[in-house]
This record gives C-alpha cells, structure tokens and sequence, in this order.
C-alpha cells in the first residue's frame, strides 16, 4: 500500500511543479503585456498634445515612414486593444491556474495525511 | 531544518509568529528590497537618458549660428559635414514612432518624461524606505530571539 501512495504522492507534486511553470510564464506574459500597453499610452498621449499637421514618422524595419497623425492614432489605439484583451485573457487564465494549484495542493495534503496515518 | 522548526514553532513571538514565519518575512523583505533597488536603478539610468537628450538639443546652433559638424562614417572616420535643418529634430516617442519637433517643444518633452520619471522613482523610494525600517525591524527581532535561546540554553 505505501509504495503505491508514494508514487501517488510523487505523480501529484511533479503535477503541482508543472503547473508552477505554467504559472510563472503567464506571470512573465503579463508583465510584457503590461510593458507593452504603458509604452503605447505615453505614445497615445504624445499624440494628443500635437498638432494635426504635425509630421509623423514610423519605424518599419530600418526604414522611417512618414505617416498621418491620424493613422498613427488608429495603430496605437488598435495596439491598446489588444494589450487590453490578452491582459483579460491571462487574467482568467490565472485564476483557473491559481484554483488548479490550489486543488494540487489538497490532494498532496492528503496523500501525506495517508501515508502518515498508515505508519 | 524539522528539528528547528519544532523548537521554534514552541517559542511563540509576542506578535504571535513563529520564528520560522519571522524568517520567511525577513528573506522576503529582502528580495523585495532588491527588486526596488534595481527598479530605482533602472529608471534612473532612463531619467539620465532624456536629461542628456535636452541637454544635446539645448547645444543645437540655431540658423544664425555656424552649423559645421563633422559626422561619423565609422568609429575612426568622420567627415566634415552641416547640419542642413537646426529648426527640426526626430524624436523617438516609444513603439516605434518618432515626431517631427521643433527643438523647444522637443526639450519641454524630454523635460516632461525627466520630471515624469522623476515622480515615479520617488514613489518607488518612499516603499523602499518603508521597506527597509521594517526589516530593521525584524533583525531585531531575531537578534532578541537568539539572545533569549541563548540564555536558556546556559541555564
């Protein structure tokens, strides 16, 4: 019986290391996401404080492309949004990963308690 | 480390924790602390950054002024050359973006993500100070608990 339970136990914890992982790399995700989005608020503020004829240039590879103020407006609004979806995404993505760590970390508990209680 | 653990969770702080918890909090502090000191660090080599920026298009000639340069062509080639618009500069505005300014409207931007900056890092060193008082704290504690085991033990 104990063997049994302590290859139960070692199923179980190598499970919980996994999802540690999982749940560090959306934690890395985010903190990215979040980089992302403030970088493009500054950028959609500068926006604001110019003037309609202002000149714009855009990054494509090592070439400057002048671009309208108004498209640079729509591509930064449209980076926000995306940011702002993938940040929603993980979020809920977390939550299910945090109640799955928190499920592992019972049935260890009481795969311990057995084991302990069988001796 | 069970053995310790046993011994210590017996000797209750007044605060109600263990000592093994009071450590725990202590090496948390302390990657806390880090992690501020280094995000201070970083935003401050930024601040430096646009400070020197406002500083270069403060030193730019103006259209009157003798506007002779010599440019890079490699680390150790330069060629003579003028500056051919003083009244324009690029800025780089994040994500890719750069912005045709006049040279005063680019100072006051650099001025304003300088003092911008400087906000942040002093939010971020009011927590650390915070931080640090607490973890004096704490060495305090632990250092009157070895006293206290001390003693017992030469009873």
């Amino acid at each position: 019986m104990a063997p049994d339970l302590n290859k139960k136990l070692e199923d179980e914890v190598e499970k919980y290391r996994q999802t540690q992982n999982d749940m560090k790399k959306f934690v890395t995700q985010q903190q990215q996401l979040f980089v992302t989005k403030t970088e493009n608020e500054f950028v959609k503020q500068e926006f604001e404080n110019l003037d309609s004829d202002a000149t714009v240039y855009k990054l494509v590879g090592p070439v400057l492309v002048k671009q309208e103020l108004s498209e640079g407006k729509e591509t930064v609004e449209k980076r926000l949004v995306y940011c702002e979806g993938e940040l929603k995404r993980l979020a809920t993505l977390m939550k299910d990963t945090e109640k799955k760590l928190e499920i592992h970390r019972e049935v260890i508990a009481k795969i311990q308690q057995q084991i302990a209680s069988n001796k | 480390m069970s053995a310790a653990t046993a011994s210590a969770s017996s000797e209750q702080q007044p605060a109600g924790l263990s000592m093994a918890q009071v450590e725990q909090v202590r090496t948390q502090l302390q990657s806390d602390i880090e992690m501020l000191q280094s995000s201070i660090q970083r935003l401050q080599y930024a601040q430096e950054g646009f400070g020197e920026s406002m500083l270069a298009v403060s030193r730019l000639p103006t259209n009157n002024q003798d506007n002779s340069l010599l440019v890079p062509l490699s680390s150790s080639m330069y060629v003579p050359g003028r500056l051919s618009d003083p009244d324009h500069v690029l800025v780089d505005i994040g994500t890719g973006f750069f912005v045709e300014m006049r040279p005063k409207k680019a100072q006051d931007y650099f001025k304003r993500k300088h003092d911008y900056l400087q906000v942040e890092i002093d939010k971020l060193q009011k927590v650390l100070y915070d931080k640090l008082l607490t973890r004096q704290q704490i060495t305090g504690i632990i250092q009157m608990h070895l006293q206290q085991q001390q003693q017992q033990q030469q009873k």
